[in-house]
């Protein structure tokens, strides 16, 4: 299956970009895109990446002018179900519920840790490549999220986020958008709020008005056209490769298979999870490597406990050495 | 009529009922076991049959006849702090103004009852509220018309900044002894054994901003209940439909595009609901046009002329064309041989 966007969500994005000076229509042809490309309900994932990495280039901090356009209101199905969410946390599951129906090649996946909760913003199709643009809109997005719900109280702000790409030169706005707490070169892009924060009640919360809105938004999220399983297997690898290498048991009981029969499908599809695993592995090594990180930080951001095993797996999957990943391309 | 049984309401409605019952002494899974069901398998639908609503209200009624139950029914809910909570009724929130909160309300009304429907009609120096049974074979109880009532303008006057003050209320209930309750709680006249449930409004308030108005919400609120409507059963709207074409057959203002209006759906979903059943637009007027023909002609008091206007028929001549279509025979050549 091939991942797909929200239309509106393209638009929005387009929109954001005509406000900053650039021509979409032009921009959509130059790119080779049909004319139609946004007739229909869907459009391609590639799309919003097309979009991201272009327009990156093109208006400084892009990311972060996006989500500073994504005032309430702008996806009201959505937005006015997390206003009246009943807090911070409930807002949460919804957005990462929402999040698939405005673009199923990512996944939000939050885990509880000591210091709160964690929000991770995984990308789950295939090619995965850094776009720090796209992370920071993200951020900034949720960080933002979580202000507006306080906005008769203190504010919440992040108490930690984490972000794959490099540190940039000027911090300035990036702490604005999303609080004092960053950190770079990180194993994955995600924001973590203290759980008293997430609990905190939202004076403006509306059960039912969030519920009505709520189904109706989730009906939107069941047009998303199911993925194959080998998709689903490779979300779940992809997410849980976020946080640390996934066992193969943990992947079957994320898919509510037994172990025998995950592996038994993944053959029938002509692959294994060893395969499917080193795939993505490797896939976000390379945009590590690629970014200009170092081959020794690559190997703990994929989880190699040891330096000297990465090399090894990575030249026999490669058949070259890490260190010549920037020129190989 | 034939199936229209089949009116349903949505349950919210009952359940305020329900959860102010004790504050008057009465027991509602009581009452309900009375009229033939159980408390908890109600609370499971999302909607019931219009006969039980009725059947509730009514029995609920009996063991308080101290009480003008509506309108304390609406009170009650008024002061627990019960507010909008159904789609139907964020209708009326969100909207830029009480006209147009009003309208969105009305042209949805089935999502909250398949069994009357309320208009507001505008002139130059008033605008008029009017309830009324969806068709006289759906018996609907006066409480619950009168609570409805009494809710629409207690809500109006919290989602606004002017306090929207009926001129005159005027109720079908023909018993008044209640009176001083009624006008206390609407705040002002009020006429009983009247033709219709009405309450009109002087023209100042119907474009006074509504406090949570919020047009991007209030738009997908009815694309949603938009939605919801389409998704009703044809079951239940086929009988609606029948019901909504006889009553603008009496009214005379009968056309598709205003059936599909009262119902609330698009003229292609009200055409799809008849081409799905196999009819088409005349076959459905003439169901309901031929057996009144029938039944008026059958009055010798009543002159065929005049049986031609109730029905709706242009001239004399058309009805007559209609009616040998239908019969074989004449009007007057019917009316002679019964």
């Amino acid at each position: 299956m091939t991942h797909t966007i929200a239309t509106e969500w393209a638009k929005f994005f387009l929109e954001v970009a005509r406000q900053h000076g650039q021509d979409p229509d032009a921009w959509l042809t130059s790119r080779g895109y049909a004319a139609d490309v946004l007739a229909a309900g869907r459009a391609p994932f590639e799309l919003e990446e097309h979009i991201f990495a272009d327009m990156a280039e093109r208006v400084p901090d892009f990311g972060l002018a996006a989500a500073r356009s994504l005032v309430i209101g702008a996806f009201p199905r959505i937005d006015y179900a997390l206003m009246a969410s009943a807090n911070l946390g409930e807002a949460l599951v919804r957005i990462s519920e929402f999040s698939r129906y405005l673009n199923s090649g990512y996944r939000f996946v939050s885990r509880r840790t000591t210091g709160g909760v964690e929000l991770a913003v995984v990308r789950i199709a295939p090619g995965d490549r850094i776009l720090p643009a796209r992370a920071v809109f993200t951020i900034a997005a949720l960080t933002q999220l979580g202000r507006n719900l306080a906005a008769d109280g203190p504010t919440i702000d992040p108490v930690g986020v984490s972000f794959r790409h490099r540190e940039p030169a000027d911090l300035d706005a990036l702490r604005v958008a999303c609080g004092p707490h960053l950190r770079f070169s990180q194993p994955r892009d995600s924001v973590m709020f203290r759980q008293q924060d997430l609990e905190r009640p939202n004076p403006a919360a509306e059960p039912s008005l969030a519920k009505i809105l709520g189904d109706a938004a989730r009906d939107e999220v069941s047009v998303v056209v199911p993925e194959r399983f080998v998709e689903r297997a490779r979300a779940e690898i992809s997410i849980e490769l976020a946080f640390g290498v996934p066992a193969a048991p943990d992947i079957a009981a994320r898919l509510g298979l037994s172990l025998r029969t995950l592996h038994r499908q993944l053959a029938s599809h002509g692959t294994s999870f060893g395969d499917l695993l080193q795939e993505i592995r490797f896939e976000r090594a390379q945009a590590w490597l690629e970014e200009g990180v170092s081959a020794t930080a690559v190997a703990s951001l994929v989880f190699y406990s040891e330096v000297a095993a990465f090399f090894r797996a990575y030249r026999r999957h490669f058949g070259h050495n890490p260190s010549e990943a920037g020129r190989s391309r | 009529m034939e199936g229209t049984s089949a009116a349903t309401s949505g349950v919210v409605a009952l359940e305020r009922l329900l959860a102010v019952l004790p504050s008057f002494g009465v027991d509602g899974a009581d009452v309900c076991r009375v009229v033939g069901v159980e408390l908890a398998a109600l609370r499971r639908r999302q909607r019931v049959p219009v006969t039980i609503e009725t059947a509730i209200w009514t029995e609920a009624a009996r063991r308080r006849p101290d009480l003008p139950l509506g309108i304390a029914a609406a009170e009650r809910c008024f002061a627990l702090g019960i507010h909008e909570s159904t789609l139907y009724e964020y209708l009326g929130c969100f909207a830029p103004t009480l006209r147009d909160a009003s309208a969105a309300m009305c042209a949805r009304q089935r999502l909250e009852t398949d069994a009357f429907v309320t208009t507001f009609v505008e002139t130059d120096d008033r605008c008029v509220a009017r309830v009324e049974p969806v068709s006289p074979h759906v018996d609907v109880s006066w409480d619950r018309v009168e609570f409805g009532m009494l809710r629409m303008l207690k809500e109006a006057r919290r989602l606004t900044d002017c306090e929207p003050t009926p001129l005159q209320v005027s109720l079908r209930r023909a018993d008044d002894r209640h009176r001083e309750a009624f006008e206390r709680a609407f705040g002002a006249p009020v006429d009983f054994g009247a033709a219709h449930d009405t309450m009109s409004f002087g023209l100042e308030c119907l474009d006074s901003p509504l406090l949570r108005s919020n047009p991007p919400l209030h738009a997908e609120i009815v694309r949603i209940a938009d939605q919801e409507l389409a998704s009703l059963a044809p079951a239940q709207q086929w009988p609606v439909l029948l019901a909504t074409v006889e009553r603008l057959v009496i009214e005379g203002d009968l056309s598709a595009a205003a059936v599909a209006g009262w119902m609330g759906v698009s003229s292609e979903a009200l055409h799809r609901l008849i081409r799905e059943r196999g009819l088409s637009w005349n076959e459905v007027v003439d169901s309901i046009r031929r057996p009144r023909a029938e039944r008026l002609l059958r009055d010798p008091s009543v002159g065929v002329a005049e049986v031609g206007y109730q029905l709706g028929f242009a001239s004399p001549a058309s009805f007559t064309r209609a009616f040998r279509r239908w019969t074989g025979m004449s009007p007057e050549e019917f009316r002679r041989s019964t």
